[in-house]
């Protein structure tokens, strides 16, 4: 390799042949990463394709091209999905409006100096250390109608006289999940945002103080135009993954009581495992890819669509 | 360019290193099987790994992985590992997994590795519904009968000699017991996996049940009459704990032990979690009333033989575990039946035990056909609709009747 550091070489062919050479070492550093990313998720996505396209045999291996019909079968002949489509809808949106609503709170409340804010600041993050599926066992046990923790609060201050089966009735079964979920995406959306609100500089608020800006407008009308770059990424993030959550309706009611707590994660769970119907399954995932891609492309659009 | 090359150098050495932790280096000489067990309780993990130590010094040519998974997730497990090429050797698991795991060509027929002592000694009532196509898949490992628990000193407070025998005698009993004293007539579990083991008595005392001539049928006028049954008893009575569909087996056994419920429907170990957490209760075990037929339950936990090149080994680790002194200690543990004549020879004696078990002559095993999981979950589902109030019984077998048939593709 003595050539290449010969002085004898034009200057150019030297820059021309360090450059590829760094930019072998960047391809050669990626390229983990890219294997992995191919494997873990682009490698199965391609798969779960395949299969809803295709007749399986029991042990999940394709057996034919099934053309639309597992597509068929799933919008077509079973009312079940659409019911779990809707209560997705429902999980989704309300865990996203009510979670960054709460953040935002919270967010503005830890930006302000105060005695213990550090604490404060860890008290807020420290459920987002329990994975989802720990999380929900905690309150199911707190939400159980003879010896949870929750009714026995609720009774001594004297909010509710007799105990309430939370997780056993449709009507308080979806919103309770929906509470554990909110637990579990607060603190990283609270994070989020206080970053945001740190970055926004003290300096525009003194001038709309000295211009007679209230509290009131400074919120929103520095607030939150300047936090909105990072309202989109939070929230786009939080949508994708509730859409697709699954542990903690899992644990509390798996889908129950009466297919009133299904969401599409423990739908095309079942239909895979319990039903053993991996095709379907596999359709399901690929129309639900499809829900989430339409919304993302559709939001980001949106949103860079008012920047302009 | 040389810190280039040894770094590269150092990263392929990790990536082998990993390679060669994760397959293992096989001990020379040594069969190594992979056995999985079901966790019943806490202290079952350590059972498993004492036992496979036993086995292994009888077997030194033999080792013994253990792993041991909760039932909620073991079926899937068992799918997974079986599609991925991955199967273990040896397993546990539910007689209601057969069909589905003989389906999928993932089960060793056991006749050929059966001796005829061998087979003479299972007991046959238990061995009989693992026989498919005239080849035995599996092999009971436990068994019970269910039976209603009752407190007799809340049926003494309410002037009551003798259980129900039907299901009117039922009624008259539970109103009483609510009349006299402070107690829940009856804990029921309508939420979870459990639910169809309390759901089912009352289908088949209405003389119905899940199949009728291998087909899956929910929406029969028995089955309604159950399920009409079960929804008086929690809306029109009120003779069950509140919100039913949301108390898991934990609970209702926790209500019965705690004297917070006069009966409660189950199996053998709730004698053992008595006499552990409240001795003094004074209890007796009867069979379900009858409408129109019996309504006992069995249930048999299985041991399982999977394909693959070590079967042999594994149906010595069955030999092992099915032998008299590991088989008789494990049932004895788990306050259940075994599978064997000699063990119930000697088990299960004592109080309550034996009256359990002199109910399993007249016990119905469920049905052991693919789909199972599928019509568990949507009878369950119909049951909530109904309890809930959100369908009649009527509609709400009808409904699962058609998704069990749509999501079973029948």
């Amino acid at each position: 390799m003595e050539w290449f550091f010969s002085t004898s070489l034009s200057p150019s062919i030297k820059k021309y042949t360090m450059r590829k050479k760094e930019l072998l070492n960047a391809y050669l550093l990626v390229s983990g990463l890219v294997i992995l990313l191919g494997l873990i998720i682009f490698y199965p996505t391609v798969e779960v394709l395949i299969m809803s396209f295709s007749h399986l045999n029991p042990m999940g291996n394709v057996q034919a091209f099934a053309g639309l019909a597992n597509f068929r079968h799933l919008l077509i002949d079973n009312p079940l999905f659409f019911l779990t489509l809707y209560q997705t809808f429902l999980w989704t949106v309300s865990m996203v409006v009510i979670t960054t609503i709460i953040s935002l709170v919270a967010a503005e409340l830890l930006n302000r100096s105060f005695q213990g804010r550090t604490l404060m600041r860890l008290a807020v993050v420290l459920p987002w250390t329990i994975s989802p599926a720990i999380l929900a066992f905690i309150w199911r046990y707190i939400y159980d109608g003879h010896y949870g923790l929750l009714n026995l609060v609720l009774k001594n201050l004297g909010i509710i006289k007799e105990n309430i089966s939370w997780l056993a009735y449709p009507n308080t079964a979806l919103p309770a999940a929906i509470w554990v979920g909110i637990n579990n995406s607060v603190p990283f959306t609270t994070l989020c945002l206080l970053g945001g609100l740190q970055g926004i500089s003290s300096e525009v608020y003194e001038a709309a103080e000295i211009d007679g800006a209230s509290g009131w407008s400074r919120f929103f009308y520095i607030t939150l135009p300047l936090l909105k770059p990072v309202f989109v990424v939070v929230t786009l993030f939080n949508v994708i993954l509730i859409f697709r959550s699954f542990p903690i309706i899992w644990v509390l009611t798996r889908g129950g009581p009466g297919h009133f707590t299904e969401i599409i994660g423990t739908y095309i769970y079942k239909t895979a495992f319990k039903a053993l119907d991996a095709q379907v399954a596999s359709a399901t995932a690929i129309v639900a890819m499809f829900i989430l891609l339409t919304f993302t492309i559709f939001f980001i659009k949106l949103s860079l669509k008012e920047k302009l | 360019m040389r810190k280039v090359i040894s770094w590269k150098l150092m990263m392929a050495s990790l990536l082998v290193g990993l390679l060669v932790v994760s397959y293992g280096v096989p001990v020379q000489g040594k069969v190594s099987i992979k056995f999985v067990g079901m966790e019943y309780y806490e202290w079952t993990g350590d059972w498993y790994r004492e036992a496979a130590a036993k086995f292994e010094k009888q077997n030194p040519d033999v080792s013994v992985k253990i792993e041991v998974v909760p039932w909620d997730y073991a079926f899937d497990r068992y799918i997974t590992w079986i599609k991925g090429g991955k199967a273990p050797d040896v397993g546990g698991g539910g007689a209601k997994w057969l069909v589905d795991f003989k389906n999928m060509d993932a089960l060793e027929p056991l006749n050929q590795y059966m001796s005829p002592t061998f087979k003479a000694n299972i007991i046959p009532s238990l061995l009989e519904p693992l026989e498919k196509e005239g080849n035995y898949y599996a092999l009971p490992f436990a068994a019970a009968a269910r039976g209603v628990f009752w407190n007799v000193g809340a049926f003494k407070d309410a002037g009551i000699d003798t259980f129900p025998g039907t299901w009117d005698e039922f009624i008259t009993t539970c109103e009483k017991i609510k009349t006299a004293t402070d107690l829940y007539p009856y804990a029921i579990d309508l939420n979870d996996h459990e639910a169809i083991w309390n759901a089912r008595p009352f289908l088949l005392a209405a003389g119905g049940g899940l199949l009728t001539n291998d087909k899956w049928t929910l929406d029969t006028p028995e089955n309604l009459d159950a399920v009409q049954f079960i929804t008086d008893l929690v809306r029109k009575y009120q003779f069950t704990q509140p919100g039913p569909t949301g108390s898991t087996r934990q609970v209702i056994q926790q209500l019965f032990i705690g004297e917070h419920a006069a009966m409660l429907h189950e199996t053998m170990e709730t004698i053992g979690r008595l006499a552990e957490l409240n001795p003094e209760m004074e209890y007796d075990i009867s069979p379900f009333p009858e409408l129109r037929a019996p309504g006992v339950i069995s249930l048999i936990d299985t041991i399982y033989l999977f394909k693959g090149p070590n079967a042999e080994a594994g149906w010595k680790l069955i030999e092992f575990l099915m032998s008299d002194p590991m088989h008789l200690d494990w049932v004895k543990k788990l306050s259940c039946m075994g599978g064997t004549k000699s063990v119930l020879e000697v088990w299960p004696t004592g109080p309550h035990y034996e009256e359990l078990s002199s109910l399993l002559p007249m016990a119905k095993m469920y049905p052991v056909q693919a789909g199972w999981d599928v019509v568990e979950e949507e009878m369950r589902a119909a049951i909530q609709l109904a309890v809930l109030g959100t369908k009649t019984p009527a509609q709400a077998l009808k409904e699962a009747q058609e998704l069990a048939e749509k999501r079973l593709g029948l």
